[in-house]
């Protein structure tokens, strides 16, 4: 998961975020603490955030999950609703260095 | 396309508690936070050079923009990146800087004033208020720095010339304080008044007026400078980040409202008239002596507005500048923007005008550009912990500038397109794409105008696996940035159109309750999990 990108290049720089869109906290928690979840998870408990996403850069498929890497200048340099912690990594380290 | 990796290893090392293992904390703040702002990004990369900037097109482009039909002639360039012959020389240079990432304080610039008379520049930012000697052009001396005592990172967003030897800055949490600078190297405080959350400030006679993001101006009264006396607040505005004065009246830089005019015929008490609202958040504003306001709009760009009327200002330039526009000076018929990766200039004086500006200079900064300041044909730039000193070259030069720094393909053949735009003063001849296997790059013209774009069409075979270093070049005659290279990955599912688009930032408390703001985090990658547990 994106706990790799958390634990290899948190040190350097990069930041991970878990959301939640309106689920209860107890909840998150508890998938969270199983899925042994270590960057922060954040509560989007009225879906606003993800709204906010979804309406600005709807996936064809509207499938979960959603992962968006923000560049270091604010904008966005990777979409994609198909898990590949690859090539989150890729987009990452990207920025990381700097191009 | 900054070399950020060591920047954040400054950035890293410079941080208070002497680790580089605490990733999150010693960002740009959120006072470059407007740069992610909901409003602003409706266009994204493509923020359009439209306005004034617009007018310098209409001659040159003839009817090759002319639609579809009219970019038909599509050219491979050579498969290098080796450039050709550089066009001039670099127009605007920096000829001097201080780095501050050593010592036992460090700087963090987030607002600079040059006072040119004293050859110093007077900084505030995450490592307090320090004073520069940049007499000595090739290496400016930190004379003193001074914090605020209050711990941990110092919130020092903005700092202003007082009377000679004295210096007023505002701290988000501590409030207004005046310093004496008389001695630089031992800086010391005068006063303090408490205040939460004070940005921007001007004065004009015996009055302070100092911009608070929680929604008011507030107005003192500093006939003694070392006893400001509170007399009032305009109230009910919405995001004050900044305030300039131009005779009766006063332009406040409201994030949520624009450009707010108070009136100020009665000084002590700003009477609020109205707003005109800006394309991003209004962060900056500063005003020039023909009434000129420029304001720096965040994701917006920079707009220019005309106050022939004081109380109705008229936008009659919007320009885009390649990124967040943070801060702006207008210095010697031209006008600059710190956009946080670059500092770039276009003339509104010289052959351009503020209705119709025309591109001039677009230089990267090493770190992180939020502030800059300029006087006596020398400009000051707040580049995070550098500050540099740059000066205006001789020659016109092209310069170039990249919509994307990363392409991110889906799984099946496709073809995306980054933008190329010209911002310099003389014509940009690109002049190589080298491209790894799988990639065909075309563009739709090889030499591009003063002040106009190109597009490179890039073709992926939806075969070739691509990241992990793999990147196209870019070569032209940019006499200071020969090559740029744009990153390639493939394997995403996403839709295209996020990438480029600011982020909508965000403000959301975590299971811990810690608070997290998204433009708080600007100069690091974030990576955003939406997940469901369900």
């Amino acid at each position: 998961m994106q706990d790799r990108i958390w634990e290899a290049h948190g040190p350097d720089g990069a930041i991970v975020w878990g959301i939640a869109s309106q689920e209860d906290a107890g909840r998150v928690r508890s998938y969270t603490e199983s899925m042994g979840v270590t960057f922060p998870v954040l509560l989007d408990s009225t879906g606003d955030v993800n709204r906010l996403y979804d309406l600005a850069f709807a996936f064809p498929t509207g499938a979960y999950p959603q992962d968006f890497v923000v560049g270091t200048d604010g904008r966005i340099v990777y979409a994609s609703n198909e898990p590949d912690v690859e090539a989150i990594e890729v987009a990452v380290v990207w920025e990381l260095e700097g191009g | 396309m900054k070399r950020t990796l060591t920047l954040l290893a400054i950035v890293g090392c410079s941080s208070p508690s002497g680790t580089s293992d605490s990733p999150a904390k010693t960002t740009p703040t959120d006072s470059a936070s407007p740069e992610t702002g909901g409003d602003g990004g409706e266009d994204g990369t493509d923020g359009g050079a439209d306005g004034g900037a617009d007018g310098a097109d209409g001659g040159t482009d003839g009817g090759g923009d002319g639609g579809e039909t009219g970019m038909s002639d599509w050219t491979v360039l050579p498969n290098s990146c080796a450039p050709g012959p550089l066009d001039g020389t670099d127009p605007f240079v920096r000829i001097g800087f201080e780095i501050n990432q050593t010592g036992p304080w460090f700087t963090e610039i987030l607002d600079v004033h040059y006072l040119p008379d004293i050859d110093q520049v007077l900084t505030a930012g995450q490592g307090g208020v320090a004073v520069f000697d940049v007499s000595t052009l090739t290496a400016p001396d930190t004379l003193g720095h001074i914090g605020a005592g209050s711990g941990g990172l110092e919130r020092f967003y903005h700092v202003l010339g007082a009377s000679p030897g004295r210096a007023w800055a505002t701290h988000r949490d501590v409030g207004l304080q005046l310093i004496s600078t008389a001695d630089p190297r031992n800086l010391s405080r005068i006063v303090q008044v408490a205040g939460i959350g004070y940005e921007g400030l001007t004065t004009t006679g015996d009055h302070l007026y100092v911009a608070d993001l929680g929604g008011n101006v507030d107005v003192y009264n500093i006939f003694d400078e070392t006893s400001p006396a509170f007399v009032g607040s305009v109230l009910g505005l919405g995001r004050p980040w900044d305030v300039v004065i131009v005779g009766d009246a006063a332009y406040v830089a409201d994030g949520d409202l624009g450009v707010v005019v108070l009136s100020l015929a009665d000084p002590a008490a700003p009477v609020h008239i109205g707003s005109v609202s800006t394309g991003g958040q209004a962060v900056r504003i500063v005003a020039d002596d023909d009434g000129y306001l420029y304001v720096a709009a965040s994701a917006g760009g920079l707009e220019i507005y005309e106050t022939s009327d004081p109380l109705a200002p008229t936008r009659v330039a919007s320009l885009d500048v390649g990124g967040g526009a943070l801060d702006v000076a207008v210095h010697d018929g031209l006008l600059g923007v710190a956009t946080q990766e670059a500092v770039v200039l276009f003339d509104i004086g010289r052959a351009g005008t503020p209705e119709a500006p025309l591109t001039f200079a677009y230089e990267e900064t090493e770190q992180f550009a939020m502030s800059l300041d300029a006087a006596d044909g020398r400009w000051m730039v707040g580049d995070w912990n550098i500050l540099g000193v740059w000066e205006l070259g001789t020659d016109p030069a092209p310069a170039m500038d990249l919509s994307l720094d990363l392409l991110t393909f889906l799984d099946e053949a496709e073809t995306r397109e980054l933008r190329v735009t010209n911002r310099g003063s003389a014509d940009l001849d690109l002049a190589g794409i080298e491209v790894p296997a799988g990639i065909i790059a075309r563009v739709d013209r090889a030499s591009i105008p003063r002040g106009q774009s190109g597009t490179i069409s890039v073709e992926w075979d939806g075969v070739t696996e691509m990241g992990r270093g793999t990147s196209l070049c870019v070569a032209s005659d940019d006499p200071s940035r020969t090559v740029l290279r744009v990153g390639l990955a493939s394997g995403a599912e996403g839709e295209g159109k996020a990438l480029g688009q600011a982020a909508p930032d965000f403000t959301l408390e975590d299971l811990d309750g810690n608070i997290h703001r998204l433009s708080d985090e600007l100069g690091h990658p974030v990576v955003l999990a939406y997940f469901a547990t369900w």
